[in-house]
């Protein structure tokens, strides 16, 4: 019978073509947009790294002066970024697992190969536990050592592009790059890795790329190096006149995670946590009341509101707009099916109970919206394109807004399901009119 | 057998009400041919809905095959309909789309039937009205007369108990007419009930037994003086339907 149905609906989809064209459009596009926003939604509502979001954690404190507030829109919570002297005084505390101060910078490479001109890239300073913390994987050699890193030596980690870019994809481990002028010796290369949202990073944009490549954080002082990201300052900023003097600042620039190996042991470092910043206080720093927090990846990304609300409401939008594609829908195809009336009673005559013909109509109005699903996925393929040169103009990841399967399947589900709605009514009225007053009018 | 007993039917209609039937009274035995006569508006097609379960009725009890139709959901309506009953239709109702293989497979498909059931009634059913190498057209391909002669395959199809006609030959041409009139007359013959419903006293003669319907009531007065011009049937059955 589902195969006869089927037939019957592939037969009335081609003897009506307008009509099934109209409706299959009408889905279509409802479920573009929906698809398109919903996309845009998953993929910023995303667990960037799913295995381990409950036991990395991201560490705030609070070192902004009492007034004027310098973040207004959220007075409660403390800044994203850590003060240059609070990273360090971390770093001393051995109850993390693992731990990594960070922060970008921009350098210059200057290609020895392939005749290509100097470039500015990016690089993350940060520490040896960051990349087993956030479960970076290795394409070529690996970590720089302690010795290195307590040294301040110039090693490099390469991203994939870069390490393509510069030694065409060759293992280009112990190798040298010149950046800036200094020799750097290649430890390792990393493969393909885009957390998303850029969790490590969101003060400085939550869908920016990751870094061409990370160096030590201990090189700031004898590169003297400034960060490429944001700064925010408390304090009196009119005093900073040197590199020592910003290092030694309350300016905020430096971002701070640490990972346990259970989500329990983060209670410890709380407290640990609050009593460095009441022994801040009592040097004079920290001068509004205690504020801290140590969130785990998953509570950060949610109290720093990357979903936006803007998202939600465009989200809110597309459903709202397919909800009118479909009220047109329900129109079309209950004009369909009336001017079909009278082979509708012939049925009902022939001996179809009004449930065969609810379900001819409904397999048919879904076979409808299934052809609805795939231009709408064709159409929010195209519409995730033009989200995605929008964002590139915005150094967004180009593979970031992309169709996957999971998506594939709410586009198809959502317009079987949505089709079902739309066919409800129009098949209900339909096989419920008298036959015996259609056959008359023959 | 079919047994109507005081049926009633008014269509209401915002500014008038209509009474198709009025206390009508009808039993048709097992395997007689009626023919239903009477003027345009009399209540013929009406009567031919009700005993085809294609409308409801006002008062009234009937009673097919011994079970008592009101009240019947429509799940088993349908189901006799579509296991009892044959409709032929003035304007032969094919479905256009479907080839004359698949009309014929119309109401076999709202039946638990294995494909390989399906076709060998189809088939012995085009055969019956001579159109077996018809199968694979369209409709329209098809005279009137063959056309309804399809529409009488799809209603042979699932061997039901009772044909019900409306006009069958009201759109053909009298040789086609005569033609479909005794198709159905082998069908009578294979035990099938016949009512079918004529505007042609020609083809109503040959018929068991005449009902004329005047006002939505059986008109005796009529059917009396249609009975002795009925010269082809039987003595003995005629005198039995007289009586009822
Ligand atoms: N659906 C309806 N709504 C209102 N009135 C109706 C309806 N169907 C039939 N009638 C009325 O009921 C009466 C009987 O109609 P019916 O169709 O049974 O007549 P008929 O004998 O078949 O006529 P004809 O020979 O013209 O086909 C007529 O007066 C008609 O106007
Ligand atoms: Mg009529």
């Amino acid at each position: 019978m589902l195969l006869y149905n089927l037939r019957l609906a592939l037969l009335s989809i081609r003897q009506h073509p307008i009509l099934s064209s109209l409706m299959i459009a009408a889905i279509g596009v409802g479920i573009a947009a929906c698809i398109t926003m919903l996309n845009v939604y998953y993929l910023s509502a995303k667990n960037p790294i799913p295995e381990k979001s409950n036991v990395v954690f991201a560490v705030q404190m609070d070192n902004r002066n009492a007034a004027p507030d310098d973040d207004p829109n959220n007075p409660d919570l403390p800044p994203q970024q850590l003060t240059y002297t609070d990273a360090i005084n971390l770093l001393e505390s051995d109850l993390p697992l693992r731990q990594a101060a960070m922060f970008k910078s921009a350098f210059a490479i200057q290609p020895q190969q392939n005749g290509l001109a100097p470039y500015l890239a990016l690089s993350r300073m940060t520490g040896r536990d960051f990349f087993q913390m956030f479960d970076v994987p290795f394409l070529y050699g690996g970590v720089w050592s302690d010795d290195e890193a307590l040294a301040a030596s110039q090693v490099v980690i390469l991203n994939r592009e870069t390490n393509d870019k510069l030694f065409g994809g060759e293992d280009s481990t112990g190798r040298t790059v010149v950046i800036n002028d200094r020799e750097f010796r290649v430890s390792g290369v990393i493969d393909y890795w885009q957390p998303s949202p850029n969790f490590y990073d969101i003060t400085n944009g939550p869908f920016n790329d990751v870094e061409e490549m990370f160096m030590p954080f201990s090189l700031v002082w004898p590169l003297q190096l400034d960060t490429a990201g944001n700064t925010s300052c408390s304090g009196e900023t009119s005093v900073i006149d040197s590199f020592e003097s910003f290092m030694a600042s309350e300016c905020r620039w430096v971002s701070y995670w640490v990972e346990f190996s259970n989500a329990r042991e983060a209670e410890g470092y709380r407290d640990y946590i609050r009593s460095y910043m009441e022994s801040q206080k009592a040097l004079g720093r920290f001068e509004k009341p205690i504020n801290y927090s140590v969130l785990n990846v998953y509570d950060y990304l949610i109290a720093q509101e990357i979903v936006d609300d803007s998202i939600k409401i465009m989200v809110a939008l597309s459903f709202l707009f397919l909800v009118v594609c479909l009220l047109n829908t329900i129109g079309l195809m209950l004009a369909k099916l009336l001017a079909r009336t009278s082979q509708i009673a012939l049925r009902r005559a022939l001996g179809a109970s009004r449930m065969d013909l609810i379900r001819q109509y409904i397999i048919e109005i879904m076979l409808i919206g299934l052809f609805g699903g795939l231009v709408g996925i064709l159409l929010s393929v195209i519409g995730l394109d033009g989200i995605r040169s929008l964002m590139r103009a915005n150094s967004a990841d180009a593979l970031l807004f992309e169709m996957d399967w999971a998506m594939v399947a709410a586009a198809i589900g959502i317009s079987l399901l949505a089709s079902l709605l739309v066919g409800l009514y129009p098949a209900v009225r339909v096989s419920g009119l008298p036959p015996a007053a259609s056959l008359k009018t023959q | 057998m079919l047994k109507m007993s005081n049926i009633s039917k008014i269509f209401r209609t915002r500014l008038i009400e209509t009474h198709a039937l009025r206390s009508f009274n009808l039993t048709v035995n097992d395997g007689e041919f009626i023919a239903v006569t009477g003027p345009s508006g009399s209540g013929k097609t009406t009567f031919l809905n009700i005993a085809g379960l294609l409308e409801d009725f006002d008062t009234g009890q009937y009673m097919l095959d011994g079970e008592d139709i009101s009240g019947l959901p429509d799940k088993s309506r349908s189901k006799l309909r579509n296991e009892k009953i044959g409709f032929i239709f003035q304007s032969f109702n094919l479905i256009p789309d479907l080839n004359i293989f698949d009309n014929v497979d119309v109401p076999l498909r709202y039946r638990d039937m294995g494909a390989g059931e399906r076709k060998d009634r189809i088939e012995s059913a085009l055969e019956n009205v001579g159109l077996s190498s018809r199968a694979k057209h369209l409709p329209a391909e098809l005279s009137g007369g063959q056309q309804q002669r399809v529409a009488i395959a799809r209603a042979l199809a699932g061997s039901p108990r009772f044909l019900l006609a409306d006009e069958p030959t009201g759109n053909l041409d009298s040789l086609m007419a005569r033609q479909v009139m005794e198709l159905l007359e082998s069908i009578n013959d294979q035990g099938v009930t016949i009512i079918m419903v004529t505007h042609d006293p020609e083809l109503a003669r040959r018929a068991h037994r005449n009902i004329y319907l005047l006002d939505g009531q059986i008109s005796d007065l009529e059917e009396v003086t249609q009975l002795p011009l009925n010269q082809n049937q039987s003595q003995s059955q005629r005198a039995d339907h007289a009586a009822i």
